[in-house]
């Protein structure tokens, strides 16, 4: 309990705590240790390889004039990636017929991004490919 | 005497009124003003806003209570007063956002009610403060003359509750100003582990540092016998704890921390509770 003199405004901390008090502080000192170990743990474990990109299609769509292709950008790095280039090409029979860019400002490092990239011709019909083309550090 | 006395009422109202405006305006300017907020205002998720708004009811009752437009005795008062400041928040969001052509006429209704509801629980909190911080010394002592028959001593007695809470607020406060912005991630993306276990350890010294070592109006004072790191077990590591609560809540509201890893998760909420290591602190002193 804290005690506040209007007065002067000063505040002055009761000489008895509740055993409540205590056990908020214990609590708490416990949760602080736990998270300055696992920032100590990543400090000294962990090496951060270079970010490792990669894609997965999660479904195609023709909404209005154009096809949608959603798909999830998946940093399994711990390092963050950032300005993420992802390009997706549309192929039939060997023949480039279209190209789609999006850039993601970030891939952070164990993390999941979701994004789409709409096309004018069907992807079924041909063969698509979704890559990363380039990043860099944040 | 008689006649004068509601007219005087009146205008003591109304200066209430004005200082909330006045609170909402300076406290809420910078987050009025920040690209971000108006993004979020129609891009995040419905129901953490909704979330947002409803926790806000409680946190500004709980805040009259303590505050507040006039010094409020009953629930009924400080919801009140917590209604007023809502209101006052809503009001000054939405005349700033319409006067810095934010909001326009050509957007659909529910841009304005995300964009405006966004902003009005930092204006409100402000809101509430400036009829705290801004009031008159000297109305001030005309208050206590009148009340002198309610309360018998000047002394306020905060729970240790209470104390925890005055610090959430001030964590909130200060997590608003700067959660929504992206250089938050983007300096938890820069900081390695080192520079956040140095941040953790600065968090606390400064919590600890303003609310006993700096003597700052409103500084807490410790019994002579009290070993100064009782008072860091029993509030400030607490009030750290407090704080990374906010941090997580407010980077979930803002979407922050959506399929993103754990270490991401408290790299982000160790860069927030810097800023909300120092509102928690200043709202012990403040308030």
């Amino acid at each position: 309990m804290t005690i506040t003199s209007r007065k002067d405004h000063s505040h002055r901390e009761q000489q008895k705590p509740g055993p409540v008090e205590w056990l908020s502080g214990l609590v708490s000192a416990v949760l602080i240790v736990f998270l300055i170990a696992s920032m100590a743990r990543e400090a000294f474990v962990e090496d951060s390889p270079p970010p490792q990109l990669e894609i997965e299609i999660k479904g195609i769509e023709k909404v209005g004039r154009y096809f949608r292709v959603d798909f999830e950008l998946a940093n399994r790095s711990a390092s963050t990636a950032a300005a993420v280039h992802v390009q997706g090409t549309l192929r039939r029979e060997g023949a480039e017929l279209e190209t789609s860019e999006v850039t993601f400002d970030y891939a952070p490092a164990q993390s999941q991004s979701t994004g789409g990239l709409l096309f004018e011709g069907d992807p079924a019909a041909g063969t698509l490919v979704i890559r990363p083309t380039g990043f860099t550090e944040p | 005497m008689q006649l004068a006395e509601p007219r005087a009422a009146t205008q003591k109202f109304t200066i209430g009124l004005l200082r909330g405006a006045a609170g909402a305006l300076i406290f809420g300017i910078p987050m009025l003003m920040t690209m971000e907020l108006w993004f979020l205002g129609f891009s995040m998720p419905r129901e953490r806003l909704l979330l947002l708004l409803l926790v806000n009811i409680p946190l500004l009752v709980l805040l009259a209570h303590r505050i507040g437009f006039e010094r409020t005795s009953t629930l009924r008062e400080a919801v009140r007063d917590a209604t007023i400041a809502y209101g006052l928040g809503i009001v000054t969001s939405a005349a700033v956002l319409a006067l810095l052509g934010i909001l326009t006429l050509d957007m659909p209704a529910n841009e304005w009610l995300g964009k405006v509801a966004l902003q009005s629980v930092p204006a409100s909190i402000g809101a509430m403060l400036g009829r705290s911080q801004l009031g008159g010394r000297n109305d001030d002592y005309n208050e206590e003359g009148e009340e002198d028959d309610v309360e018998k001593d000047d002394e306020l007695a905060t729970g240790y509750f209470g104390e925890l809470f005055m610090m959430g607020v001030g964590a909130l406060f200060l997590s608003l100003n700067v959660a929504p912005t992206e250089e938050i991630i983007l300096i938890s993306y820069k900081m390695t582990p080192w520079h956040s276990l140095a941040a953790i350890l600065v968090s606390i010294a400064l919590m600890h540092g303003f609310v006993y070592a700096v003597a700052f109006r409103g500084t807490h004072q410790l019994d002579e016998r009290t070993p100064n790191w009782h008072a860091l077990v029993r509030f400030t590591l607490p009030g750290y704890v407090v704080t990374s609560l906010i941090s997580l809540y407010v980077l979930w509201t803002f979407g922050r921390l959506d399929d993103t890893g754990w270490t991401q998760v408290m790299m982000s909420t160790v860069v927030l509770n810097f800023p909300g290591a120092v509102g928690a602190a200043s709202a012990r002193l403040v308030l």
